[in-house]
Order: structure tokens, then C-alpha cells, then sequence
């Protein structure tokens, strides 16, 4: 009979335990190719067959290019983001795509499934779209109308197969896609008649491509014509009005135009309300040319000096500030001259094609009381004929917007001029994101070493279980060793003969372990579809397997199971040289160590002071682990003092000395056991409370506000607050808006791993509230590297970079500019954004401007509040109502963070319920550590019979003895975690409440019942 | 009521006992064996290994129960189904010494010798403690008592081992082997420390031994073969 077959119960305990550990590393490694696999099939469902994506910025492109035969196989669409209004009036942000493809016809639109399952399938929706028009936003000529309504039928869904859930950006969370007719979109933001075809025509901001094009390729295929710049007879206009600052310079014009609308044109006693005014490069200095009109108005003459006063735009929002400049008056020129003359007008929305002035209809607080008879009967009879041309060098500085408001005219320019006009410089950018995103589907979250690190406990747990019954079997077989060696085997040779005898044994289960894997990838999976999604955010992922990775399960799991086969060997058979194995030797019984019973009860007291210091002051959720573990020592240590102290008198001391004999083994499950519970709890109930949050994770702002259109003006300003009905927000209501670049989510709930997160604007002056150290951004500004902040928990997780390196971002005008991480700021309410100088920001991307996040302080006292004030919950009421049309989301801050680490509790409770698996695993294996204990104990057993100890008696003298190391280690765990999650013990949800109470009650059930199966009458008599 | 007087009286009688022996059968070790031991007597069973020496000593300690025959005492019949009466026996009127002495390790001389006092919970009497510092005394292992096993010589350890049998004041002293492991002095103290039980203190002795010097302390010598005990003095 060979061996393995006698020992088999023993090989057997250990091939479960290989089944297990196995599964455990197998089964992490397929869910990470699993995640992956699922994310690079999420491309293609984002992506759909598109290989070349072409966005044209923030401006538009006639659709007549796709009839180009470069662009054959592409398909055009006018996106942009809009809004639901979903049931119970809360704003849904959605992406809207004007399409041809789908047959919608007017008033029709169809809903990807995610939408859907708000929307349902069918019905009417309110769909809201920004009031664009070609002129861009962020210009001091825009209408007060923020967004229009359409209400549309909802036809059907879209499915992802047929391009539903189409996103250009690297997230696994579907977005909300609603498609409708390009046309109607177009009419709806205010776009249409875009380009060649007149009124018919619906321009195009992205085009999508099957095939792989280049820069240079769709340079071909695109002619300035195409982004609405046009030349006829050397002068060049732009159907958006403006013309861009890097247009103009490209076009070397003779000379450039720029149409404005002045407050005031002056000239002592005389004043002439809002006019039309034209700047341009043939005047020089300070030079103004007045119309004969004007000059009369004003009684002025050639030599004479006029004043004007306008508005001009200052900063990121639309700040506008009244100022003035003195011209001399060059020369007076016929009305006639000017009048008629195209060059030196501008369609500027809300100003020109009125009858009257009084119908003007602009953001400018322009006074109609001020208008007078003559000026209506100079606008009916001129129109918007300038009253005054003056030199562009004057004014360049203010009425000119960086980025996009050089001119509204050049002339002087020639068709070869025209045509060194490229895409990029009309801020198109031809992108190849198909790559890049399987790069970051691939490279993201690595689900493999987060599940073992989740599982870690199971793994231990199982390694503990396959190293008990082999230990066991061992030591049982001493004898054997004994007389191998006796009969002049070298030990080498005992313990080849030992391996061989065990590793194919254990071996042969690890083809299961790999298939339990796969099951235990499933469940995994399942379960991050269901009960841990808000840690995913998605509907679930698929299995993927490779070859290689399973492999490479395999190969690690069988290099652990052999190191343990070796371990357990070495350690277990030894030579066997006669000696009594050492032992305690002299101690007296009764004496203890003062100085450890001292230095007992001085930690027990620190960690009382500490914990109700930590309660009333600190609030530190260091201090709080330290305390527990402190706890763990102290209580622990005081437990074995009271073993060590206890003197002959009962029965309950002669536990106590055995406990005390055998200390060493006691002392290790003791240890391991509290440590195990310890670590497990103390992680697992480990939840952030935001009530304690600190203020730079907030920045001291109480109100978290995103938009689905940018608001333009300045809420802190007093008067438009009040033309906004936010007059009744409290005095002291404080507003930080932030302009934000979109790109990459790169918060927590993005698994892909992100190369460009979005960015937002913010002041200098603003950032020390978030913890962004701006000398350090100041002092990154080095070899043309924009430097930015970056949030520390996204930097890390999501982009797995570091404070130094670098970042390319396309800027509005195609140029590619490089960000350094020069700083990395604490994460809160701005996690997954980086932060970038509002100046800065201004100069990428120009058009982008107005915010789109707010962040309000209700009670701008300088009070860092844990909750949001009573002031603050109404003034979210407010906003949403007030800032209704520019589809605003409101949340307190702490609502936004509690969603934050809603995805790390969720992880918690993964680690939570799989430590837990792991200690109720290791806890079993206490069966076996118990047997093997009783086993060597028998001659005790034995002895105890001799002397009349009837079994009833022996066996509750081994049972209290396991029952106050297992159950004294459970306790001082649970305790020591209970103390070290007091910082967040509020934040504990009732679900995690139950689970880990759950867990410690099947752990106390599961020792007694392992306590009741080892140590029994029956086992007892059998000894 | 059971075993009213200490148990210095024993009659075995038709004891029989057989264990299995591989696939031959079964090896008969005690075959009808009668005897009859007085009070206060000192017994020797003497025999080559493997007779059955220690199985007859566990049979008379109702360590094991025999295939059959019975033993009784002061004319009651031991009761084998009565677990909790074998033990409180065992506990009250028998005293064991063993070759190896069987100290637990993780108590002290002291305790070890105190350790029959705990078997039903209790704990040892003001007259119990000080008839065990009698002992001690008796045995000469004072200087020794707080020491634990591991440091204790091979001679004290048996005396140590022959105080906690006698802690109890049995009426029956079995001792299997007990100068096995001891060189020719430490068997003659054990050799002596017996007879001067049974002499001082009226306990019946019964000694398995194949000890020739020691056995011919005993009064009555016995020697086991072929399961039968043959009277030899």
C-alpha cells in the first residue's frame, strides 16, 4: 500500500485547499482579461466601424464635403450636448446626434437603451438644446436665449449594434444618446443655412469614417469654403462673423475690419447712444473718421477729440466692463460713403436685421430710454451703417477676444492666401481614437491584481488549509522519517521521497483548481453586474479567457502549491537527533512581569485618552487605526497577563497553565486569527464620512452645480443675479464658475485608463481652497509646458501617472501642447479633473468659454461646514429653478462625494465579503490545527482517564481552552476594528452593517461548531 | 452504595481478554485468570514483555474492560457500564505509577501531584494539601516541588509520580514498570518507597514488573504465562 493511498484523507484536505487557491489566482486572472476584453468590446460598441474621427472644434463644416470621394465611406453628424427633462423634473444631461441615417422624420427622435430605461421606449420628451448660433458664445454678441425646447416623439431604440451607444470618449459607463434629424437639429440650434446650400443645409461638427484617413488626406477633401470662410474680391468673411485671430495672421489681409456696437460717441455738451462703430487698419494712432451725420450731431470737427464708451469682456465669463477711449477726429466723411458698404457691417446677433432699435435684443444692458427719435430715424434710414470708423491699433487690446474675435472682415487677400488655409486652423482635428482607446481599454483598472488583492485573505486562508493537513500527516509520519533514517537514508532523501509522493498527488487536482477559476470568475462578474456595480458602473462585463493567462494561473498556482509542499517538508521532516525538543524550562508558577503588566495597562489608558481626544477633537482616521491596533496589542497582551497570573485553584487553571505551556502555538492563532478579523473588519467597514470631510475637499463651497450649457456671466454679480430671479439667494452667497475642456472622465468611474482628463479653468487666487499649491504651478511653467494640477486618487488609479509627467491635449486651434503635472491636489468635489490656470485655459481653447461647473458657498462666512447649511439646501432650490434652461444639475457637495466613495465602498464590501470568505476558510482550518493538536495531546488525554477525570470533564477542559484563544482572538479583532472605524462608523451603511455583523456571528457559530466537532466525548475516548 | 471502603480487597475472577491480531485472528493475553488479593498485601506479577502484564494492571485499574469474568471487591461486582462510577474509582480508590512517570509538562511538581484533586471540578481540601505535603516530604522532593517535569531528575519524577497516585489515599496501588527507565539505585528507592506504602500506610500494592530485585520485595509473586498467573511465592 503506498503511502498516498494511506494517507489519502490528508491529500485530500490539501487538494481542496489547491482547488481552491487556484481558483482564487486563476479566477482573478481571467476576470482581469474578462474586464479587459470587455472594455476593448465597449470600443467597438462606442466606435462602432469608425477608424478616423473628425471634430470640427467648436465650429461647423457644410455637410457638401462628404460628397467628397475621400470621405466616401464617411458618415457625418451634428452633435452636441443637451438635456431631459426626466420624471420629477430632474435634468438629464444627453448627448444629442443630428443624423441622417436613422429616416427620422421631423419631431421624431430614437433613445439608446441606457436613455430608454429613463425615457422608457416611447412618449413624448422635452428636449433641450443650446441656443447656439454660428456666432460664437463667447463674444460680446450673443441672445439672452440659452436653450431652446423641442418636443419630440420618442420613435424607438437605437440598439448598440447599430450604433446606440456611440461615444467618442474612453469611458465604460453607456451614455445617455438620443438621435434626430440633422436638419431639425440644426434648425434647433440655430445653424442651419450653414454652408453652400442655403437654407436646406445642415452643417456637420463630427465626421466619423471607416476609413483610416489623415490630416493631410482630409486636407484635401476640405476647402476654408467648407467651414463658412469665404473671399470674394479679396476680402474674406466668415459666416460665424469672426474671423479667428490665427485665420487672420495666415492670411497676411491688406487690412483688417472689426464691426462693434458702442454705449456712447462723445463730444462735449453732444453724446450719441449706442452706435455702430468700425475699427480698421487704415486708420492709425488714435485716429477716428467721422460721418458727416455723426460730426453734425456732435458738433464736431477735423482736429477735434471725440470720447467712446463700450462694453468690453473681461476674463472667462462674460464680465462686462464699461470703458472708453479719446480719438481725434482725422476727417468727416459723407454718410453716403459709408452707408451700404458690406465690408464695414457684421451680422451681429440680436443687433442687426431689426426694424427699430428698441427691438434689439442682446445680452448688452443696453438703456432704451437713452434711444432717441433721431437715433430710430438713423437706423431706419442706415441701418447698421457705422457712425464712425476709428484705428484698429487703438482698440485691438480691448474689443478684440483672443481666439476668435480679430475681425469680422479682411481685405487684401488672394485665393492662394485662402487656400494655405489648413483644417487645423479652423480648430478641426482628425483623430485615429480606435487605437488609443483599445490602449486604454487594456491598460486600465487592473481587475487581476485587485481581486487578488481582494481575495487575498481566501488565498492565505487556503494556503493555510493546504499547509495544516500535510503538517499533520507529517508529523504523524515522524516514526517513518525516523526509521528511514535509522536505516541510513540521508534526510535529502527522505524528503525527495516525501515530495514525490506528494506533488504529483497534489498536482493532479490543479487542472480543477483552473476550472474553479472560471466559476469563480463568473460569480465575480455577476456580481459586479449586480450587488458591487457601484464599482463598475456598467451592465455587467463578459467572460474572456486566454490561453496564456490561464496559463500563467496555472503556472503561479502551482509554484505556490509546490512552496508550500517544500515548507512544510523542510519543516516537518528533520533529522532526527535524539534531542527532547526544548522547551519552556524553569518558570515559576504564580510570577508575572510587573514591568508588562505596567506597560499593559499604559497602553489601555492611551488608548482610552487617545479615542475620546480623537471623538471630541481630532477626528483622525490615522489615529482611530492606531488606536485599534494599539487596542489589539494592549487588550491581547492583558488577556495572556491574566493567563500568566492565574494560580493553582481551580479547574479553570489548569487551562490557564496548559494555555500558558503551550503558548507559542496559542499565541499564533491568537495572533493570527485577531490580525485576520482585524484587518478584514477594519478595511472592510472602513467608510470615509463625509460629515468629516475636510475643506479642501470641497474648497469650502457647499453647492456642486454642473451645466449642460455654459453660463456666460458672472453670478456673483449683484444685478444679474437679480435679471436671473437669483435675488433670493443670501447676501453672502459666493460663486466659483469654471470653464471646463472636455475630454476624458477620469473619475473613479471610469475603468479605462485615461491619457487627457478634463480639464477646468480656475482663477489663481481660487486654488489654494482645493489644497493646489500654486507656487508649484507657477514655477512649472517651463519649456512651454502648460502647467496643471491633477486630482492625487486619479493621477494614481486612473491615469497611473505621477506629479512630473506630461499630458497632450489638442488646443482649439489644432495645435498640440504638452501639460506638466507640476501639482497634485487632494481628491473631492473636483476629482478626476485636472485644473489648469484660468489664463491659460483661455488661450487653448478660447471658445470655451463660460462655466460649466459651479460651486456655491450659501453663507460665505469663512466656516468650513461638515453639512450644508439650511441657506445652502435652499439656494440649491433656487438655482435649479432659476438656471433651469441651462439644464443644471445641483447637489450638495457631500452628496457629491459621498457618490465619489460610493465606488471605494463598493470595493470595500468586495473586500469585505471575500476577507470574510477567507477568514471563515481560515477559521476552518482550524478543524484540522485542533485535530492535530488533540492528536499530540493524547498522552495528556490519557493521563486525565488514569486519573479519573471522567470525559464529560476533559472535554470541557479543551474546549475552554480553544474557546478562550479562538473565541478571545475574534473578540479582541472585532473590538480593535470597532475602534479603529469610529472616525466613519456613521458612514457605515446598514447593508455593510449586516454583512459584517453577519460575518462575525457565522464566525463565533462556525468556531464553536469546529470547537464541538473536534473536541467531543467520542474523539476524547478515542485518544 | 459502591466501593464504600477503600478497595484494598480484589478478587478477579475468569478474566479473560484477546485482542485482534492482524489477519491470523485474534492473540489471546489473558486466559481465565482468577486471583485473589488482600488487604494491605504486596503483589508482584512478574512475566516476559508482551504477557499481558500491563493489560492485567488495566484490567484492575477498569482502565479496560475485560471479555469476561468479573472483578469485585468488598463483594460488589464492578459495574462496566457505570462510566462515571469507573472514573470516581479510579479517582478515589486507585493509584497509578507508570515506567515514564506521565507528568503534564505545563504544570508544576507541585501541581502534578495536586492535578486527582481537580477531576470533578473541585479543588484540593486544607487535609488533602497537607497530606500531600506529607508526601513530599516522605518522598524527599521538597526542594523540587515548583520546578516543572522537564527539569526534574528521572528519580524525582517517579517520586513525584508515586505522590500524586498516593494523593488521594487509595487502597490500591498499581504500579506497571515503575523502575523501568531508572538505574540500579533510583529502582531500589522506588523499590523501597513501595514497599514503605504498603508497610506505612496499608495500601495495597499490585506491581508489574519483570525487575527481578523488585519483585522479590513483594510478598506474593506471580508469574504471567500463556494468559494463566502461576503463583512463584
Amino acid at each position: 500500500m503506498s503511502g498516498r493511498r494511506y494517507y489519502s484523507r490528508f491529500y485530500r484536505l490539501a487538494s481542496i485547499a489547491v482547488v481552491v487557491m487556484m481558483g482564487v489566482i486563476t479566477g482573478s486572472i481571467v476576470l482581469g482579461d474578462s474586464v479587459r476584453g470587455s472594455l476593448a468590446d465597449m470600443v467597438e460598441e462606442r466606435l462602432g466601424d469608425a477608424q478616423t474621427v473628425v471634430r470640427a472644434g467648436t465650429g461647423y463644416i457644410d455637410d457638401a464635403i462628404l460628397r467628397h470621394p475621400l470621405l466616401s465611406e464617411a458618415h457625418g453628424y451634428l452633435l452636441c450636448e443637451g438635456f431631459v427633462s426626466a420624471q420629477g423634473g430632474a435634468m438629464t444631461p444627453v448627448t444629442v446626434w443630428g443624423t441622417d441615417e436613422d429616416g427620422l422624420n421631423e419631431g421624431e427622435v430614437l433613445v439608446n437603451d441606457e436613455l430608454a430605461m429613463l425615457t422608457g421606449a416611447e412618449g413624448m420628451v422635452v428636449l433641450h438644446l443650446p441656443a447656439d448660433n454660428l456666432v460664437p458664445s463667447g463674444t460680446l454678441f450673443v441672445t439672452q436665449t440659452h436653450t431652446t425646447q423641442l418636443r419630440v416623439a420618442i420613435r424607438g431604440i437605437k440598439l448598440a449594434k447599430r450604433g446606440g451607444d456611440r461615444l467618442l470618449h474612453d469611458e465604460q459607463v453607456r451614455p445617455m444618446n438620443i438621435f434626430m434629424d440633422r436638419r431639425e437639429l440644426a434648425a434647433g440650434l440655430g445653424v442651419g443655412g450653414f454652408g453652400h446650400q442655403g437654407e436646406e443645409s445642415a452643417p456637420v461638427n463630427v465626421i466619423l469614417s471607416s476609413d483610416i484617413l489623415t490630416e493631410e488626406d482630409f486636407a484635401k477633401a476640405w476647402h476654408p469654403a467648407y467651414s463658412g470662410i469665404s473671399l470674394r474680391g479679396g476680402t474674406v468673411s466668415s459666416e460665424r462673423v469672426f474671423l479667428h485671430e490665427g485665420v487672420v495672421s495666415r492670411l497676411q489681409p491688406d487690412s483688417r475690419y472689426l464691426a462693434y456696437f458702442v454705449n456712447s460717441i462723445s463730444h462735449h455738451p453732444s453724446s450719441i447712444p449706442y452706435s455702430f462703430v468700425t475699427a480698421t487698419d487704415r486708420l492709425h494712432g488714435d485716429e477716428a473718421v467721422l460721418t458727416d451725420y455723426t460730426a453734425e450731431r456732435l458738433g464736431a470737427s477735423v482736429g477735434d477729440t471725440v470720447g467712446m464708451e463700450y462694453f468690453v469682456v473681461t476674463g472667462g465669463l462674460k464680465r462686462m466692463v464699461t470703458r472708453s477711449h479719446q480719438f481725434t477726429v482725422s476727417d468727416i466723411v459723407p454718410i453716403g460713403q459709408l452707408h451700404g458698404d458690406s465690408l464695414l457691417t457684421a451680422a451681429l446677433p440680436g443687433l442687426s436685421g431689426v426694424t427699430r432699435c428698441t427691438d434689439w435684443d442682446s445680452d448688452l444692458p443696453i438703456d432704451m430710454s437713452r434711444i432717441t427719435d433721431d437715433d430710430e430715424a438713423y437706423w431706419t434710414q442706415y441701418g447698421q451703417a457705422p457712425k464712425a470708423l476709428v484705428s484698429y491699433e487703438a482698440i485691438k487690446s480691448e474689443w478684440t477676444i483672443p481666439g476668435f474675435g480679430a475681425a469680422t472682415k479682411v481685405t487684401g487677400v488672394t485665393a492662394e492666401r485662402l487656400d494655405s488655409l489648413t483644417p487645423a486652423d479652423m480648430g478641426i482635428i482628425v483623430a485615429h481614437p480606435r487605437d488609443a482607446a483599445i490602449h486604454a481599454a487594456l491598460h486600465g483598472t487592473d481587475f487581476t491584481g485587485l481581486f487578488l488583492a481582494l481575495g487575498f485573505f481566501i488565498i492565505l486562508a487556503a494556503m493555510l488549509l493546504m499547509a495544516n493537513p500535510l503538517m499533520e500527516m507529517y508529523y504523524l509520519r515522524a516514526g517513518e522519517s525516523a526509521l528511514f533514517g535509522t536505516l541510513g537514508f540521508p534526510l535529502r532523501s527522505i524528503r525527495r521521497r516525501m515530495f514525490r509522493e506528494g506533488a504529483p498527488t497534489l498536482l493532479a487536482f490543479t487542472p480543477l483548481g483552473v476550472a474553479a477559476g472560471f466559476g469563480y470568475a463568473a460569480l465575480m462578474l455577476r456580481l459586479l453586474a449586480g450587488a458591487w456595480n457601484g464599482a463598475t458602473h456598467t451592465r455587467g462585463f463578459t467572460l474572456h479567457v486566454s490561453p496564456v493567462s490561464m496559463l500563467i494561473g496555472w503556472a503561479a498556482g502551482v509554484i505556490v502549491c509546490l512552496g508550500i509542499l517544500v515548507w512544510t517538508i523542510r519543516k516537518c521532516v528533520v533529522a532526527n537527533d535524539g534531542a527532547e525538543k526544548k522547551t519552556d524550562g524553569l518558570y515559576v508558577i504564580g510570577k508575572t512581569g510587573n514591568r508588562k503588566n505596567w506597560l499593559t495597562w499604559v497602553i489601555l489608558g492611551l488608548v482610552t485618552v487617545l479615542v475620546t481626544l480623537n471623538f471630541t477633537v481630532y477626528h483622525s482616521l490615522i489615529l482611530f487605526v492606531v488606536c485599534g491596533i494599539l487596542w489589539m496589542a494592549g487588550a491581547g497582551m492583558l488577556a495572556w497577563r491574566a493567563v500568566d497570573s492565574r494560580r493553582m485553584a481551580s479547574s479553570a487553571s489548569l487551562v490557564a497553565n496548559s494555555l500558558r505551556y503551550y503558548r507559542r502555538q496559542h499565541v499564533l492563532a491568537f495572533w493570527t486569527l485577531a490580525a485576520g478579523v482585524f484587518t478584514v473588519l477594519a478595511v472592510g467597514l472602513n467608510r470615509p464620512d463625509v460629515s468629516h470631510s475636510s475643506r479642501q475637499t470641497t474648497g469650502g463651497y457647499e453647492l456642486y452645480a454642473e451645466t449642460s450649457v455654459p453660463l456666460l456671466y458672472d453670478l456673483n454679480d449683484a444685478a444679474l443675479r437679480r435679471r436671473l430671479a437669483l435675488g433670493d439667494l443670501p447676501e453672502g452667497t459666493r460663486f466659483l464658475q469654471l470653464a471646463r475642456h472636455t475630454e476624458d472622465e477620469a473619475s473613479c468611474w471610469n475603468l479605462n485608463r485615461v491619457a487627457t482628463p478634463s480639464v477646468l479653468s480656475m482663477p489663481m487666487g481660487a486654488m489654494a481652497d482645493f489644497g493646489i499649491d500654486t507656487t508649484k504651478l507657477t514655477s512649472g511653467a517651463t519649456d512651454g509646458l502648460i502647467p496643471i494640477a491633477m486630482d492625487s486618487e486619479a493621477l494614481t488609479w486612473s491615469m497611473m501617472k505621477h506629479v512630473g509627467d506630461t499630458l497632450d491635449y489638442r488646443a482649439a486651434d489644432g495645435r498640440e501642447v504638452r501639460a506638466l503635472i507640476a501639482a497634485a491636489y487632494p481628491t473631492g468635489v473636483l476629482h478626476g479633473h485636472a485644473i489648469m490656470e484660468q489664463r491659460l485655459f483661455g488661450s487653448l481653447w478660447p471658445e470655451e468659454t463660460g462655466s460649466r461647473v459651479v460651486l456655491v458657498a450659501a453663507d460665505d462666512d469663512g466656516v468650513h461646514r461638515q453639512a450644508p447649511s439650511a441657506s445652502a439646501l435652499s439656494g440649491a432650490d433656487i438655482l435649479r429653478t432659476a438656471l433651469s434652461d441651462y439644464g443644471i444639475n445641483v447637489t450638495t457637495t457631500a452628496e457629491r462625494l459621498a457618490r465619489f466613495y460610493e465606488v471605494t465602498d463598493a470595493y470595500l464590501s468586495i473586500f469585505l465579503t471575500l476577507g470574510g470568505l477567507g477568514l471563515l476558510l481560515g477559521v476552518a482550518s482550524l478543524l484540522i490545527v485542533m485535530r492535530k493538536y488533540l492528536v499530540a495531546r493524547s498522552g495528556e488525554v490519557g493521563l486525565f482517564h488514569v486519573l479519573g477525570f471522567d470525559t464529560d470533564t476533559i472535554v470541557r477542559l479543551f474546549r475552554r481552552e480553544q474557546r478562550l484563544v479562538v473565541f478571545g482572538a475574534l473578540a479582541t479583532g472585532v473590538t480593535g476594528s470597532l475602534i479603529s472605524i469610529s472616525a466613519g462608523l456613521g458612514a457605515v451603511s446598514r447593508g455593510t452593517w449586516v454583512t459584517a455583523t453577519g460575518l462575525v456571528v457565522v464566525l463565533f457559530v462556525l468556531s464553536e461548531c469546529i470547537i464541538h466537532l473536534v473536541i467531543n466525548p467520542k474523539s476524547i475516548e478515542q485518544q | 452504595m459502591f466501593w464504600p471502603e477503600k478497595m484494598g480487597y480484589v478478587i478477579l475472577k475468569d478474566i479473560s481478554k484477546r485482542f485482534a491480531d492482524g489477519e491470523s485472528g485474534c492473540r489471546i493475553v489473558l486466559d481465565k485468570l482468577s486471583l485473589d488479593i488482600e488487604q494491605g498485601d504486596l503483589v508482584a506479577v512478574t512475566g516476559v514483555s508482551g504477557t499481558g502484564k500491563t493489560t492485567l494492571l488495566s484490567i484492575l485499574g477498569t482502565l479496560v474492560e475485560p471479555d469476561s469474568g468479573t472483578i469485585a471487591t468488598g463483594g460488589q461486582v464492578v459495574d462496566w457500564h457505570d462510566a462515571g462510577r469507573l472514573c470516581r474509582l479510579r479517582n478515589r480508590q486507585i493509584g497509578f505509577v507508570f515506567q515514564d512517570s506521565r507528568l503534564l509538562p505545563w504544570l508544576s511538581a507541585w501541581q502534578n501531584i495536586l492535578l486527582p484533586a481537580y477531576a470533578e471540578g473541585g479543588r484540593p481540601t486544607p487535609e488533602m494539601v497537607h497530606w500531600a505535603e506529607k508526601l513530599v516530604d516522605i518522598m524527599d522532593i521538597g526542594s523540587v516541588r515548583e520546578q516543572c517535569p522537564q527539569t526534574l531528575s528521572g528519580g524525582e519524577k517517579s517520586r513525584t509520580a508515586l505522590c500524586r497516585a498516593l494523593v488521594m489515599r487509595p487502597g490500591l496501588l498499581l504500579a506497571d514498570e515503575p523502575t523501568g527507565q531508572l538505574d540500579a539505585a533510583h529502582a531500589r528507592d522506588v523499590a523501597g518507597l513501595l514497599q514503605r506504602v504498603n508497610r506505612e500506610l496499608g495500601t495495597t500494592v499490585v506491581v508489574a514488573t519483570h525487575d527481578t530485585e523488585l519483585a522479590q520485595t513483594a510478598r506474593s509473586i506471580y508469574r504471567l504465562e500463556n494468559g494463566k498467573l502461576n503463583k512463584e511465592s
